[in-house]
Protein backbone atom coordinates (compact mmCIF):
# COMPACT_ATOMS: atom_id res chain seq x y z
CA UNK A 1 0.00 0.00 0.00
CA UNK A 2 0.88 3.24 -1.01
CA UNK A 3 2.11 5.76 1.84
CA UNK A 4 0.36 9.02 2.39
CA UNK A 5 1.25 11.66 0.35
CA UNK A 6 3.70 10.18 -2.19
CA UNK A 7 3.75 8.62 -6.33
CA UNK A 8 5.51 6.47 -7.99
CA UNK A 9 8.24 6.67 -9.72
CA UNK A 10 10.38 4.19 -12.28
CA UNK A 11 13.08 2.66 -10.02
CA UNK A 12 16.61 3.22 -11.51
CA UNK A 13 17.08 -0.72 -12.15
CA UNK A 14 13.96 -0.19 -14.01
CA UNK A 15 15.06 2.64 -16.01
CA UNK A 16 18.64 1.07 -16.87
CA UNK A 17 16.80 -2.26 -18.38
CA UNK A 18 14.34 -0.02 -20.47
CA UNK A 19 16.84 2.04 -21.86
CA UNK A 20 19.24 -1.30 -22.66
CA UNK A 21 15.52 -2.40 -24.36
CA UNK A 22 15.70 0.60 -26.61
CA UNK A 23 19.22 0.78 -27.14
CA UNK A 24 18.87 -2.91 -28.83
CA UNK A 25 15.42 -2.36 -30.92
CA UNK A 26 13.61 -4.16 -28.38
CA UNK A 27 11.43 -2.14 -26.24
CA UNK A 28 9.94 0.06 -29.33
CA UNK A 29 6.54 -1.55 -29.56
CA UNK A 30 5.69 -0.36 -26.48
CA UNK A 31 5.78 2.96 -27.72
CA UNK A 32 3.13 2.68 -30.58
CA UNK A 33 0.37 1.27 -28.38
CA UNK A 34 -2.82 2.63 -26.49
CA UNK A 35 -0.78 3.12 -23.15
CA UNK A 36 2.22 2.00 -21.29
CA UNK A 37 2.09 -0.49 -19.15
CA UNK A 38 4.12 -0.43 -16.01
CA UNK A 39 4.99 -3.46 -13.50
CA UNK A 40 4.81 -2.38 -9.52
CA UNK A 41 8.42 -4.02 -8.96
CA UNK A 42 9.83 -1.61 -11.76
CA UNK A 43 8.28 1.39 -9.45
CA UNK A 44 9.21 2.93 -6.16
CA UNK A 45 7.50 5.60 -3.86
CA UNK A 46 8.17 8.75 -3.40
CA UNK A 47 7.28 11.71 -1.60
CA UNK A 48 7.54 14.34 -4.55
CA UNK A 49 5.02 17.00 -4.20
CA UNK A 50 3.11 17.16 -6.78
CA UNK A 51 -0.67 15.77 -7.43
CA UNK A 52 -1.37 12.32 -9.19
CA UNK A 53 -4.13 13.45 -10.89
CA UNK A 54 -4.48 14.51 -14.71
CA UNK A 55 -3.42 17.49 -16.18
CA UNK A 56 -5.31 18.40 -19.36
CA UNK A 57 -3.08 20.57 -21.88
CA UNK A 58 -4.66 22.17 -24.28
CA UNK A 59 -4.08 20.54 -28.05
CA UNK A 60 -0.92 19.13 -27.89
CA UNK A 61 0.92 20.44 -30.59
CA UNK A 62 2.02 17.49 -33.22
CA UNK A 63 5.84 16.49 -33.63
CA UNK A 64 8.33 19.19 -35.03
CA UNK A 65 5.82 22.48 -33.66
CA UNK A 66 6.78 24.52 -30.62
CA UNK A 67 5.78 23.89 -27.24
CA UNK A 68 2.54 25.60 -25.77
CA UNK A 69 3.81 28.15 -23.29
CA UNK A 70 0.49 28.20 -21.97
CA UNK A 71 0.77 23.99 -21.71
CA UNK A 72 3.94 24.34 -20.10
CA UNK A 73 2.56 26.97 -17.24
CA UNK A 74 -0.12 25.03 -16.50
CA UNK A 75 1.70 22.15 -15.78
CA UNK A 76 4.45 24.25 -13.89
CA UNK A 77 1.37 25.62 -11.66
CA UNK A 78 0.18 22.11 -10.81
CA UNK A 79 3.41 21.33 -9.90
CA UNK A 80 5.12 24.32 -8.63
CA UNK A 81 6.09 22.27 -4.88
CA UNK A 82 8.97 20.58 -6.89
CA UNK A 83 12.44 21.83 -6.13
CA UNK A 84 15.23 21.80 -8.57
CA UNK A 85 16.93 19.16 -6.83
CA UNK A 86 13.62 16.87 -7.18
CA UNK A 87 12.72 18.20 -10.69
CA UNK A 88 16.58 16.95 -11.88
CA UNK A 89 15.57 13.46 -11.24
CA UNK A 90 15.35 10.97 -14.25
CA UNK A 91 13.08 8.27 -12.44
CA UNK A 92 10.64 11.23 -12.26
CA UNK A 93 10.21 12.60 -15.47
CA UNK A 94 10.53 9.29 -17.44
CA UNK A 95 7.55 7.99 -15.09
CA UNK A 96 5.77 11.34 -15.95
CA UNK A 97 6.33 10.80 -19.90
CA UNK A 98 5.34 7.27 -19.71
CA UNK A 99 2.06 7.04 -17.15
CA UNK A 100 1.18 10.11 -16.54
CA UNK A 101 0.82 12.09 -20.26
CA UNK A 102 1.90 9.42 -22.30
CA UNK A 103 -1.44 10.52 -24.88
CA UNK A 104 0.56 13.95 -24.95
CA UNK A 105 3.79 12.15 -25.58
CA UNK A 106 2.44 9.78 -28.44
CA UNK A 107 1.11 13.02 -30.19
CA UNK A 108 3.75 15.36 -29.45
CA UNK A 109 6.64 12.80 -30.53
CA UNK A 110 4.87 10.64 -32.91
CA UNK A 111 7.59 7.88 -32.66
CA UNK A 112 5.59 5.82 -35.76
CA UNK A 113 7.38 8.66 -38.18
CA UNK A 114 10.49 8.05 -37.15
CA UNK A 115 12.54 5.79 -39.34
CA UNK A 116 12.92 2.53 -38.21
CA UNK A 117 16.48 2.28 -37.36
CA UNK A 118 16.56 5.26 -35.33
CA UNK A 119 13.20 4.91 -33.38
CA UNK A 120 14.92 3.73 -30.29
CA UNK A 121 17.56 6.89 -30.19
CA UNK A 122 14.57 9.45 -30.73
CA UNK A 123 12.46 7.70 -27.23
CA UNK A 124 15.48 8.00 -25.43
CA UNK A 125 16.32 11.64 -26.23
CA UNK A 126 12.72 12.43 -25.79
CA UNK A 127 10.95 10.36 -23.12
CA UNK A 128 14.07 9.58 -21.26
CA UNK A 129 16.33 12.33 -19.10
CA UNK A 130 20.45 11.23 -19.68
CA UNK A 131 22.05 11.58 -15.93
CA UNK A 132 25.54 12.38 -17.72
CA UNK A 133 24.00 15.54 -19.61
CA UNK A 134 21.75 17.86 -17.96
CA UNK A 135 21.02 19.47 -21.01
CA UNK A 136 18.89 16.36 -21.67
CA UNK A 137 16.02 17.81 -19.40
CA UNK A 138 15.49 20.55 -22.23
CA UNK A 139 15.47 17.21 -24.55
CA UNK A 140 12.66 15.56 -22.37
CA UNK A 141 9.33 16.89 -23.67
CA UNK A 142 7.79 17.26 -20.25
CA UNK A 143 10.57 18.00 -18.10
CA UNK A 144 11.46 21.17 -20.69
CA UNK A 145 7.77 22.70 -20.13
CA UNK A 146 8.33 22.63 -16.51
CA UNK A 147 11.88 23.88 -16.69
CA UNK A 148 11.69 26.53 -18.67
CA UNK A 149 8.91 28.25 -17.16
CA UNK A 150 10.85 27.08 -13.40
CA UNK A 151 14.13 29.47 -15.30
CA UNK A 152 11.87 31.68 -16.37
CA UNK A 153 9.18 33.25 -14.07
CA UNK A 154 9.98 36.81 -12.87
CA UNK A 155 8.50 38.52 -9.55
CA UNK A 156 6.56 40.80 -11.78
CA UNK A 157 3.01 41.05 -10.68
CA UNK A 158 1.34 41.84 -13.90
CA UNK A 159 2.30 39.01 -15.55
CA UNK A 160 5.62 37.10 -14.58
CA UNK A 161 5.33 34.74 -17.54
CA UNK A 162 6.23 37.39 -20.23
CA UNK A 163 9.98 35.46 -20.72
CA UNK A 164 8.57 32.11 -20.47
CA UNK A 165 6.71 33.03 -23.42
CA UNK A 166 9.73 34.70 -25.20
CA UNK A 167 11.41 31.36 -24.42
CA UNK A 168 8.58 29.14 -26.26
CA UNK A 169 8.86 31.61 -29.13
CA UNK A 170 11.97 30.52 -30.48
CA UNK A 171 13.85 26.62 -30.12
CA UNK A 172 17.57 28.59 -29.86
CA UNK A 173 16.93 29.81 -26.45
CA UNK A 174 16.20 25.36 -25.22
CA UNK A 175 19.67 24.53 -26.82
CA UNK A 176 21.74 27.54 -26.69
CA UNK A 177 21.08 29.37 -23.63
CA UNK A 178 19.09 27.64 -21.00
CA UNK A 179 21.18 25.01 -20.70
CA UNK A 180 24.30 26.75 -20.77
CA UNK A 181 27.03 27.88 -18.62
CA UNK A 182 25.90 31.39 -18.54
CA UNK A 183 22.03 30.38 -18.47
CA UNK A 184 22.36 29.10 -15.22
CA UNK A 185 23.13 31.99 -13.86
CA UNK A 186 19.59 33.71 -13.13
CA UNK A 187 20.79 37.04 -13.55
CA UNK A 188 22.43 36.69 -16.71
CA UNK A 189 19.49 34.70 -17.95
CA UNK A 190 17.06 37.23 -17.32
CA UNK A 191 19.14 40.04 -18.49
CA UNK A 192 19.62 38.12 -21.57
CA UNK A 193 15.91 37.51 -22.41
CA UNK A 194 14.58 41.31 -21.08
CA UNK A 195 17.38 42.58 -23.87
CA UNK A 196 15.45 40.80 -26.48
CA UNK A 197 11.92 41.05 -25.42
CA UNK A 198 12.87 45.04 -24.84
CA UNK A 199 14.47 45.25 -28.51
CA UNK A 200 11.33 44.47 -30.53
CA UNK A 201 12.33 45.81 -33.53
CA UNK A 202 16.09 45.16 -33.36
CA UNK A 203 15.06 41.36 -32.99
CA UNK A 204 12.11 41.78 -35.88
CA UNK A 205 14.20 39.80 -38.72
CA UNK A 206 17.06 37.56 -38.33
CA UNK A 207 16.02 36.66 -34.91
CA UNK A 208 17.73 33.13 -34.17
CA UNK A 209 21.34 33.93 -35.71
CA UNK A 210 21.16 37.47 -33.39
CA UNK A 211 20.60 35.79 -30.18
CA UNK A 212 23.21 33.18 -31.40
CA UNK A 213 25.55 36.19 -31.85
CA UNK A 214 24.75 37.96 -28.14
CA UNK A 215 25.08 34.05 -26.92
CA UNK A 216 28.86 34.16 -28.19
CA UNK A 217 29.30 37.13 -27.50
CA UNK A 218 28.79 36.55 -24.03
CA UNK A 219 30.03 32.96 -23.90
CA UNK A 220 33.48 34.57 -25.08
CA UNK A 221 33.45 36.99 -22.39
CA UNK A 222 33.14 34.47 -19.81
CA UNK A 223 35.62 33.03 -20.41
CA UNK A 224 38.01 35.87 -18.46
CA UNK A 225 35.54 37.14 -16.80
CA UNK A 226 33.17 36.00 -13.71
CA UNK A 227 30.09 37.29 -15.21
CA UNK A 228 27.90 36.05 -12.25
CA UNK A 229 29.38 39.04 -10.24
CA UNK A 230 27.74 41.26 -12.71
CA UNK A 231 24.18 42.67 -11.98
CA UNK A 232 21.39 42.74 -14.61
CA UNK A 233 22.28 46.40 -15.79
CA UNK A 234 26.06 45.47 -16.18
CA UNK A 235 25.10 42.33 -18.32
CA UNK A 236 22.83 44.86 -20.43
CA UNK A 237 25.50 47.01 -20.99
CA UNK A 238 27.60 44.13 -22.30
CA UNK A 239 24.94 43.23 -24.69
CA UNK A 240 24.50 46.87 -26.05
CA UNK A 241 27.76 46.51 -26.78
CA UNK A 242 27.05 44.14 -29.54
CA UNK A 243 23.86 46.60 -31.10
CA UNK A 244 26.14 47.65 -34.30
CA UNK A 245 26.83 43.85 -34.93
CA UNK A 246 23.00 43.10 -35.14
CA UNK A 247 22.13 45.55 -36.83
CA UNK A 248 24.30 44.11 -39.69
CA UNK A 249 23.02 40.64 -38.87
CA UNK A 250 21.66 38.80 -41.53
CA UNK A 251 20.49 35.03 -41.91
CA UNK B 1 32.98 28.28 -15.31
CA UNK B 2 35.47 27.58 -17.49
CA UNK B 3 38.75 29.49 -17.66
CA UNK B 4 39.77 30.56 -21.45
CA UNK B 5 43.04 30.86 -21.14
CA UNK B 6 43.49 31.77 -24.62
CA UNK B 7 41.12 34.87 -23.89
CA UNK B 8 42.42 36.05 -21.38
CA UNK B 9 43.31 39.92 -21.81
CA UNK B 10 45.99 39.84 -19.43
CA UNK B 11 48.23 37.77 -17.07
CA UNK B 12 46.54 36.04 -13.91
CA UNK B 13 47.52 34.88 -10.84
CA UNK B 14 47.30 31.56 -10.56
CA UNK B 15 48.30 28.59 -7.72
CA UNK B 16 51.80 28.45 -8.60
CA UNK B 17 51.92 32.09 -9.42
CA UNK B 18 52.31 31.47 -13.36
CA UNK B 19 53.64 34.23 -15.47
CA UNK B 20 52.99 36.55 -12.23
CA UNK B 21 55.36 36.64 -9.30
CA UNK B 22 53.50 35.00 -6.15
CA UNK B 23 50.65 32.56 -4.84
CA UNK B 24 47.24 32.16 -4.59
CA UNK B 25 45.53 29.19 -2.90
CA UNK B 26 41.67 28.59 -2.12
CA UNK B 27 41.18 26.33 0.65
CA UNK B 28 37.58 24.82 0.96
CA UNK B 29 36.33 22.69 3.82
CA UNK B 30 32.83 20.93 3.53
CA UNK B 31 30.21 21.77 6.41
CA UNK B 32 27.18 20.10 6.22
CA UNK B 33 23.96 21.15 8.65
CA UNK B 34 20.81 21.68 7.24
CA UNK B 35 22.46 23.55 4.27
CA UNK B 36 25.37 22.80 2.28
CA UNK B 37 27.81 25.21 3.63
CA UNK B 38 31.58 25.58 2.15
CA UNK B 39 34.22 27.31 4.51
CA UNK B 40 36.81 28.90 2.34
CA UNK B 41 40.21 30.28 3.56
CA UNK B 42 42.45 31.89 0.94
CA UNK B 43 46.40 31.80 1.17
CA UNK B 44 47.85 35.00 -0.94
CA UNK B 45 51.18 36.45 -1.55
CA UNK B 46 51.20 38.74 -4.18
CA UNK B 47 51.60 42.63 -3.17
CA UNK B 48 49.97 44.23 -5.87
CA UNK B 49 46.80 41.89 -5.13
CA UNK B 50 46.82 42.66 -1.80
CA UNK B 51 47.13 46.18 -2.20
CA UNK B 52 43.81 45.82 -4.74
CA UNK B 53 41.83 43.83 -2.38
CA UNK B 54 42.65 46.34 0.79
CA UNK B 55 41.85 49.35 -1.72
CA UNK B 56 38.11 47.97 -2.73
CA UNK B 57 39.37 47.27 -5.84
CA UNK B 58 39.39 43.80 -5.91
CA UNK B 59 37.91 40.74 -4.16
CA UNK B 60 37.93 37.39 -3.33
CA UNK B 61 34.88 35.71 -5.53
CA UNK B 62 33.96 32.37 -5.46
CA UNK B 63 31.46 30.92 -8.76
CA UNK B 64 29.12 27.78 -7.51
CA UNK B 65 27.83 25.60 -10.42
CA UNK B 66 25.52 22.71 -10.08
CA UNK B 67 24.54 21.42 -13.51
CA UNK B 68 22.13 18.78 -12.81
CA UNK B 69 20.11 21.14 -11.34
CA UNK B 70 21.08 25.05 -13.77
CA UNK B 71 22.19 26.27 -10.75
CA UNK B 72 24.99 28.88 -10.46
CA UNK B 73 25.69 31.79 -8.59
CA UNK B 74 28.52 34.01 -7.36
CA UNK B 75 30.05 34.74 -3.91
CA UNK B 76 31.91 37.76 -2.90
CA UNK B 77 34.01 37.07 -0.27
CA UNK B 78 35.16 40.22 1.34
CA UNK B 79 38.64 41.67 3.31
CA UNK B 80 40.95 38.45 3.40
CA UNK B 81 38.48 35.93 1.69
CA UNK B 82 37.48 33.76 4.78
CA UNK B 83 34.07 33.34 5.02
CA UNK B 84 30.95 30.51 4.78
CA UNK B 85 28.91 30.12 1.67
CA UNK B 86 25.76 28.43 2.50
CA UNK B 87 23.21 27.30 -0.06
CA UNK B 88 20.11 25.37 0.32
CA UNK B 89 20.48 21.95 -0.38
CA UNK B 90 17.32 22.00 -2.71
CA UNK B 91 19.54 23.71 -5.42
CA UNK B 92 21.98 21.02 -5.32
CA UNK B 93 22.36 17.33 -7.30
CA UNK B 94 25.39 15.16 -8.31
CA UNK B 95 28.39 17.13 -9.36
CA UNK B 96 29.10 20.86 -7.65
CA UNK B 97 31.79 22.96 -8.81
CA UNK B 98 33.02 25.76 -6.86
CA UNK B 99 35.71 27.69 -9.11
CA UNK B 100 37.64 29.97 -6.73
CA UNK B 101 38.64 33.77 -8.25
CA UNK B 102 40.01 36.97 -7.66
CA UNK B 103 38.25 39.66 -9.81
CA UNK B 104 38.06 43.26 -10.67
CA UNK B 105 35.09 44.92 -8.41
CA UNK B 106 36.02 47.71 -10.44
CA UNK B 107 37.46 49.16 -14.02
CA UNK B 108 41.48 49.60 -13.08
CA UNK B 109 42.95 51.30 -15.45
CA UNK B 110 46.69 50.52 -15.93
CA UNK B 111 47.11 47.69 -13.69
CA UNK B 112 50.30 45.90 -13.85
CA UNK B 113 51.95 42.88 -11.52
CA UNK B 114 55.29 41.55 -10.90
CA UNK B 115 55.47 39.31 -13.57
CA UNK B 116 57.66 35.87 -14.26
CA UNK B 117 58.94 36.41 -17.40
CA UNK B 118 60.06 40.41 -18.92
CA UNK B 119 57.81 39.51 -21.94
CA UNK B 120 55.32 42.05 -19.95
CA UNK B 121 57.94 44.86 -18.87
CA UNK B 122 56.59 48.26 -18.82
CA UNK B 123 53.23 46.72 -19.90
CA UNK B 124 49.59 47.91 -18.00
CA UNK B 125 46.43 46.52 -18.69
CA UNK B 126 42.53 48.30 -18.57
CA UNK B 127 41.01 45.45 -16.56
CA UNK B 128 37.28 45.99 -16.59
CA UNK B 129 34.50 45.17 -13.78
CA UNK B 130 34.09 41.46 -13.25
CA UNK B 131 37.31 40.06 -15.11
CA UNK B 132 39.27 37.63 -13.52
CA UNK B 133 42.55 38.82 -12.17
CA UNK B 134 43.37 35.57 -10.28
CA UNK B 135 42.52 31.88 -10.48
CA UNK B 136 43.33 29.28 -7.95
CA UNK B 137 41.52 25.99 -9.24
CA UNK B 138 38.42 24.39 -9.11
CA UNK B 139 37.09 22.13 -6.25
CA UNK B 140 34.14 20.18 -6.84
CA UNK B 141 32.04 17.61 -4.59
CA UNK B 142 29.03 14.95 -4.90
CA UNK B 143 25.53 15.28 -3.95
CA UNK B 144 24.37 11.77 -4.51
CA UNK B 145 20.72 11.50 -4.26
CA UNK B 146 20.82 8.23 -5.84
CA UNK B 147 17.34 6.53 -3.63
CA UNK B 148 14.64 8.05 -1.33
CA UNK B 149 12.31 6.56 1.08
CA UNK B 150 8.51 8.21 1.38
CA UNK B 151 8.76 10.91 4.35
CA UNK B 152 12.44 11.52 3.84
CA UNK B 153 14.52 14.31 2.05
CA UNK B 154 17.92 15.09 0.31
CA UNK B 155 20.48 13.00 -0.45
CA UNK B 156 21.54 10.23 1.87
CA UNK B 157 25.45 10.16 1.19
CA UNK B 158 27.73 12.93 -0.15
CA UNK B 159 31.25 12.66 -1.70
CA UNK B 160 34.28 14.64 -0.46
CA UNK B 161 37.80 13.90 -0.95
CA UNK B 162 40.89 14.06 1.29
CA UNK B 163 44.37 13.89 0.84
CA UNK B 164 44.60 10.84 2.76
CA UNK B 165 45.13 7.18 0.88
CA UNK B 166 41.69 5.59 2.79
CA UNK B 167 38.44 6.16 2.58
CA UNK B 168 37.12 7.41 5.95
CA UNK B 169 33.09 7.48 6.61
CA UNK B 170 32.05 10.07 8.90
CA UNK B 171 28.50 9.74 10.27
CA UNK B 172 28.17 13.30 11.89
CA UNK B 173 27.04 14.86 9.30
CA UNK B 174 23.59 15.41 7.57
CA UNK B 175 24.15 14.11 4.77
CA UNK B 176 26.90 11.55 5.91
CA UNK B 177 30.13 12.22 4.22
CA UNK B 178 32.36 9.44 2.13
CA UNK B 179 35.83 10.72 1.89
CA UNK B 180 37.71 9.30 -0.41
CA UNK B 181 41.56 9.82 -1.67
CA UNK B 182 42.12 12.20 -4.48
CA UNK B 183 42.50 10.26 -7.09
CA UNK B 184 39.80 7.56 -6.37
CA UNK B 185 37.45 10.72 -6.23
CA UNK B 186 38.04 11.89 -10.18
CA UNK B 187 37.84 8.28 -11.00
CA UNK B 188 34.50 7.93 -8.77
CA UNK B 189 32.86 10.62 -10.43
CA UNK B 190 33.34 9.06 -14.29
CA UNK B 191 32.17 5.98 -13.02
CA UNK B 192 28.84 7.02 -11.18
CA UNK B 193 28.07 9.49 -14.39
CA UNK B 194 28.13 5.86 -16.19
CA UNK B 195 24.70 4.11 -16.53
CA UNK B 196 26.61 1.00 -17.24
CA UNK B 197 28.45 1.27 -14.07
CA UNK B 198 25.86 2.50 -11.88
CA UNK B 199 25.06 -0.95 -9.65
CA UNK B 200 29.11 -1.26 -10.00
CA UNK B 201 29.21 2.43 -8.31
CA UNK B 202 26.69 1.20 -5.42
CA UNK B 203 28.60 -2.18 -5.09
CA UNK B 204 31.70 -0.43 -4.62
CA UNK B 205 31.30 2.95 -3.10
CA UNK B 206 27.94 3.10 -1.22
CA UNK B 207 27.25 -0.02 -0.19
CA UNK B 208 30.11 -0.90 2.13
CA UNK B 209 29.62 2.82 3.58
CA UNK B 210 25.96 1.70 4.51
CA UNK B 211 27.19 -1.98 6.20
CA UNK B 212 28.70 0.09 8.15
CA UNK B 213 25.80 2.76 8.76
CA UNK B 214 23.25 -0.01 9.15
CA UNK B 215 25.79 -1.63 12.07
CA UNK B 216 26.26 1.74 13.98
CA UNK B 217 22.35 2.25 13.15
CA UNK B 218 21.48 -1.16 14.85
CA UNK B 219 23.90 -0.85 18.01
CA UNK B 220 22.23 -0.89 20.91
CA UNK B 221 24.81 1.13 22.52
CA UNK B 222 25.56 3.61 19.63
CA UNK B 223 22.73 4.21 18.01
CA UNK B 224 21.50 6.89 20.20
CA UNK B 225 24.10 8.86 19.83
CA UNK B 226 23.15 9.66 16.13
CA UNK B 227 19.45 9.68 16.20
CA UNK B 228 19.19 12.81 15.53
CA UNK B 229 20.40 12.71 12.36
CA UNK B 230 18.47 12.76 9.24
CA UNK B 231 20.11 9.92 8.03
CA UNK B 232 18.74 7.95 11.07
CA UNK B 233 15.28 8.96 10.78
CA UNK B 234 15.17 8.16 7.60
CA UNK B 235 16.69 4.49 8.04
CA UNK B 236 14.33 4.56 10.78
CA UNK B 237 11.15 5.06 8.37
CA UNK B 238 12.82 2.81 6.22
CA UNK B 239 12.72 -0.47 8.39
CA UNK B 240 9.30 0.06 8.89
CA UNK B 241 8.69 -1.03 5.08
CA UNK B 242 7.66 -4.59 4.48
CA UNK B 243 10.37 -5.72 2.30
CA UNK B 244 12.61 -4.67 5.11
CA UNK B 245 10.52 -6.38 8.11
CA UNK B 246 9.94 -9.70 5.96
CA UNK B 247 14.34 -10.55 5.84
CA UNK B 248 14.16 -9.38 8.98
CA UNK B 249 15.49 -5.64 10.99
CA UNK B 250 18.72 -7.41 13.36
CA UNK B 251 22.35 -7.37 13.19
CA UNK B 252 22.81 -10.49 11.38
CA UNK B 253 20.65 -9.52 8.59
CA UNK B 254 22.79 -5.99 8.02
CA UNK B 255 23.94 -7.55 4.38
CA UNK B 256 20.67 -8.47 3.44
CA UNK B 257 19.08 -5.19 4.22
CA UNK B 258 21.68 -3.45 2.73
CA UNK B 259 21.45 -4.78 -0.65
CA UNK B 260 17.86 -4.84 -0.63
CA UNK B 261 18.04 -1.08 0.03
CA UNK B 262 19.78 -0.43 -3.22
CA UNK B 263 18.13 -3.01 -5.14
CA UNK B 264 20.21 -5.77 -5.36
CA UNK B 265 23.35 -3.91 -6.46
CA UNK B 266 26.16 -6.71 -6.22
CA UNK B 267 24.55 -9.69 -7.96
CA UNK B 268 23.55 -7.29 -10.82
CA UNK B 269 26.94 -5.72 -11.05
CA UNK B 270 28.08 -9.04 -12.07
CA UNK B 271 26.07 -9.25 -15.09
CA UNK B 272 27.10 -5.39 -15.52
CA UNK B 273 30.88 -6.29 -15.59
CA UNK B 274 30.05 -9.15 -17.32
CA UNK B 275 28.20 -7.04 -20.36
CA UNK B 276 30.59 -4.80 -20.10
CA UNK B 277 33.61 -7.46 -21.04
CA UNK B 278 31.31 -9.04 -23.64
CA UNK B 279 31.14 -5.78 -25.60
CA UNK B 280 35.36 -5.43 -25.47
CA UNK B 281 35.65 -9.46 -26.48
CA UNK B 282 33.01 -9.12 -29.16
CA UNK B 283 34.22 -5.80 -31.05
Amino acid sequence: MPEKNTRPIFTTAALVRMKDDLRTGKGVKKYLGESFSVEDIDTVQSSLKVPMSKILFPNPPGGGSRDSAEAAIRLFEAYSALSPEDASDERFWTYLTHVDFFDYMKKRTDVSAQKESKRGKYILDHWFVDPMSPASLMNNDIARLWWVVSLTKTKDAKDPYVLTREVFSMLDYTTHLLPGAQGRNETIRFAVLEFVVGNPTLFSNSKEAKVRLIMRRLNLRGGYSALSSLDSDQIKALLEETVPELKKTTG
Amino acid sequence: MKLDIVSLPHPILRKDGGEIVGRFETHIGLVIAKETILTVSQVLHNEAMEKLITDGKAVFFVDVSCSSTMYRMGFELPGDGSGQIRIDSKYLRDTVVATCLIIAKQDIPRYKNAYTTDFFDGQTFTVHKGEILGYSGSDSFEVTKDWETPGSEGAFFMFYKHAGKDVKYELGSDPILIKLPEEDYENMKKIKKSEDLKRVFISLYVYPAMLWVMSEFLSEDRSATHNHRKWHKKLTDLMKEDRMRRIGVSVENIPELVQAIFDYPLTNSLNDLNNIVDKITFS
